[in-house]
């Protein structure tokens, strides 16, 4: 089975090197969807041997790797493994993460940083919303989610057509992706995996950034609760 | 304010937030821009409990008459939904001329390199 790992990445001229080379020494295809950088995150990914889709207006993390997706639909990939370009995500935990997909035993592998005992540095308002989203994930869906809005994933093939549609979150495809998934029939996992804290800005950063997170995960988990889901891509 | 009064204006605000939500439920409104609405429908539900608050706000800064007070308040957030739906067309109007540009200059090397592979098969045949 073909396996595409993606990296959205919009301004990481500085990790996005070393996060390249991590994953191709593992002999995976990368894909690094340069989200209308104004440095030269997309040249540097180019350099270090990446496929780059230079994307011509800036559509924020959703929409960048929703390209992603795209890109490993058109081109018949079996499963897409997505990490961040901050180097946040250890590549070395890409088998991991990729084992149930391959088994068959699930169709959305999480990693999960608060899974295995890894004791990951966390502010408090952060932590407040994991439980927050946690709590709702796990109402909407009966599953115990530990790291709800953890953008280290495994998809498999199905999952990656259905992500290829509008029900596809444009900023912050987190906890309600798993709500939507869920309720459209796909099996999803957690598995351990090892992250660091960011070294740059991340998106989480500042306070009116935070504050429309909540905000915005909170509503979309619980309208997720009844949208119409479709289940032809099971 | 009077009960009946009380409950038209919930009642208004239940509609407006129903509307709002099916909207986001059908993709047909993202919740960025649902933001607004919701706030307004924040003080449609607080304006019949909060109504001595809102007079004496409104007092504060001159304005004496309630009536008058409500209807600067939806003044306002109906200029703040202009404001962020004309943020969001001038976005989406730079967004297009992008990708028309962008599209033009791709068709034109499409353009080119079906015409360099139709000079080598012809070479080639001679």
């Amino acid at each position: 089975m073909r396996v595409l790992v993606i990296i959205p990445a919009y301004r990481e001229e500085k990790t996005i090197a070393a996060v390249i080379c991590a994953v191709k020494a593992q002999h995976y295809e990368v894909l690094v969807i340069d989200d209308c950088s104004p440095d030269r995150t997309g040249e540097i990914a180019r350099q270090n041997g990446a496929i780059v889709l230079r994307l011509v207006a800036n559509l924020q993390y959703g929409g960048a790797l929703q390209a992603g997706y795209l890109y490993a639909r058109d081109n018949n990939y079996g499963a897409v493994v997505q990490l961040d370009a901050d180097g946040q995500h250890d590549p070395a935990c890409i088998p991991d993460l990729l084992a149930p997909i391959l088994s068959g035993e699930a169709d959305v592998s999480m990693g999960s940083r608060f899974l295995g005992g890894q004791n990951y540095p966390m502010p408090m308002a952060r932590k407040l919303g994991q439980w927050l989203f946690g709590g709702i994930a796990q109402w909407q869906t009966g599953l115990k989610i530990t790291d709800p809005t953890t953008g280290f994933q495994a998809l498999s093939r199905k999952v990656i057509n259905a992500s290829c549609t509008n029900l596809f979150s444009e900023d912050f495809p987190d906890a309600d992706m798993i709500i939507t998934l869920h309720r459209m029939g796909f099996r999803i996992k957690e598995v351990p995996v090892r992250m660091y804290a960011s070294k740059g800005a991340s998106m989480h950063s500042g306070i009116i950034r935070p504050l429309y997170y909540i905000y915005k995960m909170t509503l979309a988990m619980l309208v997720a609760r009844f949208r119409t889901v479709a289940k032809e891509f099971l | 304010m009077n009960l009946q009064q009380t409950l038209f204006i919930v009642g208004i605000g239940i509609l407006q937030l129903i509307c709002v939500f099916e909207l986001i439920r059908r993709h047909m409104l993202r919740e960025r821009y649902a933001l607004l609405w919701i706030c307004i429908t924040v003080v449609f539900f607080t304006s019949p409990f909060l109504f001595d608050v809102y007079v004496a706000a409104g007092r504060f800064v001159g304005i004496m008459a309630p009536t008058s007070i409500f209807l600067l308040l939806a003044i306002l957030g109906f200029m703040l939904l202009n404001i962020q739906a004309s943020l969001a067309t001038s976005l989406a109007y730079a967004h297009l001329k992008t990708l028309t540009q962008q599209l033009a200059l791709l068709e034109n090397r499409v353009r080119v390199l079906e015409q360099r592979g139709t000079v080598s098969n012809n070479k080639t045949e001679l």
